[in-house]
């Protein structure tokens, strides 16, 4: 449950989110289902017509988030398609094995333990995450994922 | 403004400095630079924003820690480019540090 402090944080992020210069190609929501979570849309850069969505979950701001891509069309989250192919991300298994991601945490608990691998310290979480995803895009797409 | 003077003795005025932010993705609190040097490389440019940010590269516990500057989503790969190279005639300059994550 999250706690009034960081629904506020939340709050405030998500707006600082929205002035962040990539933001100009995000759309960006909340997702009303739970207290920390949000919705964005993005595209690969050179690829303005691949749209991509994504959600983001926090169980707590301050711990990786949970990443899945959704299908734009059924808002399906176990859609391959819906994924972009990117370094970390892994359509097939519907998830991102990357240290900053929850799925990769869970997939990988010595990473917890490790220096180079722990989900890094940060004082802004939904930047971290939003600011990670679109780097993946803009720098190592390769197409949508399988059916 | 800073002047470079040419053959026909005509001096022409440039930008003395630019004005330069790094947005480190964890950190909600840029690397803000408004004086910096335009014939600054990326090289010396990254290493003053490793240090601001309190980041170390290199071999760490569990494998090795490496930071990298993009510019408009480009990675930037040579770093002896110059700032003015960069910013193309622009006073502003924004980039973002990316912290490059293995693979699970």
């Amino acid at each position: 449950m999250a706690t009034d402090f960081e629904l506020a944080v939340f709050e405030r992020q998500l707006h600082e989110a929205l002035e962040l210069p990539e933001a100009k190609r995000w759309t960006l929501e909340r997702d009303g289902s739970v207290p920390l979570g949000l919705f964005a849309t993005m595209h690969p850069l050179g690829n303005p017509g691949e749209l991509y969505k994504l959600r983001l979950h926090w169980s707590d701001l301050y711990k990786p988030p949970s990443l899945k891509f959704i299908n734009m069309v059924t808002g399906s989250d176990s859609d391959p398609k819906a994924w972009p192919r990117c370094f970390g991300f892994r359509p097939s298994s519907l998830d991102a094995c990357l240290p900053w991601t929850e799925e990769g945490q869970r997939l990988h608990p010595e990473w917890q333990h490790s220096a180079a691998n722990a989900f890094p310290k940060t004082d802004a979480p939904i930047q971290l995450a939003l600011i990670n995803v679109q780097s993946s895009l803009d720098r190592t797409y390769q197409g949508r994922g399988p059916q | 403004m800073n002047t470079t003077t040419v053959s026909s003795g005509e001096q022409i005025a440039h930008h003395e400095t630019l004005n330069v932010k790094v947005r480190y993705a964890a950190s909600g609190k840029p690397y803000v630079n408004p004086k910096a040097n335009p014939d600054e490389t990326l090289a010396a440019l990254k290493q003053q924003v490793l240090q601001f940010f309190g980041l170390v590269e290199g071999e760490v516990d569990g494998g090795r820690k490496v930071y990298f500057l993009t510019y408009g989503g480009v990675q930037q790969t040579d770093l002896s480019i110059q700032l003015k190279q960069l910013a193309q005639g622009e006073h502003h300059l924004e980039l973002n540090l990316i912290e490059q994550f293995i693979q699970g």
